[in-house]
């Protein structure tokens, strides 16, 4: 279907949109839709306080996030991650594109805790740099080797 | 050592029970075996190191083998991590047992015959 007009933009008579304009106007708006996937960086990964998260390369079979303006969104699925040392309450996620929550946030979180299978939460704080996921209840997450796999989804304010 | 992953696919008509299969998986391949499920048929295996064709065969077995997914035997693994209040209230049964059977000669019941019957017990109802 031809692409000849939007709301609140009426072309001059006998002229249409140019498509590739159209496209490259959304794009510099980051409102394509497309989705953008993170580099896979260990460092992304973490526990709080002395608990340990090992997610491995082939552990992040989606990590992609989807901008725009002040607000971006997050989608994750980590398969067969790690969790080690002492065991406490929040795995985290850096935030995409080095940005800063600018307020809370709240999103679903599924996860599997060592093999048993729960719904949780995931979450930012304002300042925050990380996406911070609980389980159901806020109770700690369990040691495991291979055997913790969380998904989720959230939409986070910015600070810029 | 990197990690490395095995995809499976198995053609079984019936769920497998997932606890039998890691403990399978463990115990005949290696300790730290772990694993997501994909979808219904579908599951991602790994380990640190790679996959020799042998493993890759027992896993496939081990797999499409496994006792089908059942409320017994969740009910069986569930026994193997109780929380604390089921633990509690099974405990005091028995101490109150214990002293009943002290009164009789009998020896005590100990925590994993306990476990052990609780286990049986699942399996028949």
């Amino acid at each position: 279907m031809a692409l000849t007009t939007f709301p609140g933009y009426t072309p001059a008579a006998g002229k249409g949109i140019r498509f590739d304009h159209l496209t490259a106007l959304l794009a510099g708006l980051n409102a394509t839709g497309a989705w953008t996937q993170v580099t896979y960086a260990g460092g992304n990964f973490t526990g709080n306080g002395s608990m340990t998260w090992t997610v491995d390369s082939g552990d992040q079979l989606r990590f992609a996030y989807r901008r725009f303006e002040k607000t971006i969104a997050v989608l994750f699925a980590l398969g067969t991650t790690t969790v080690g040392g002492t065991p406490s309450t929040d795995l985290r996620i850096t935030i995409p594109l080095g940005l800063t929550s600018a307020d809370r946030s709240q999103g679903w979180l599924y996860y599997i805790d060592n093999g048993t299978h729960g719904a949780g939460l995931a979450t930012t704080v304002a300042s925050g740099t990380q996406i911070l996921l609980a389980k159901s209840g806020f109770g700690n997450w369990a040691a495991s080797t291979n055997l913790t796999s969380v998904y989720g989804y959230i939409e986070i304010e910015t600070t810029n | 050592m990197a990690a490395d992953y095995l995809i499976l696919s198995t053609t079984r008509s019936t769920p497998a029970d997932l606890a039998s299969a890691l403990t399978q998986w463990r115990a005949q391949i290696a300790a730290d075996v772990g694993y997501v499920q994909l979808d219904a048929k579908t599951f991602n295996l790994k380990k640190e190191g790679s996959w020799t064709d042998t493993q890759k065969a027992t896993a496939q077995t081990v797999l499409d083998t496994a006792p089908t997914a059942s409320p017994q035997l969740d009910a069986q693994h569930t026994l193997d991590d109780l929380p604390i209040w089921a633990k509690a209230l099974a405990l005091v049964i028995m101490d109150e047992l214990n002293i009943l059977r002290g009164q009789h000669a009998l020896a005590p019941r100990t925590q994993a015959q306990l476990i052990t019957a609780m286990k049986n017990k699942a399996a028949t109802l």
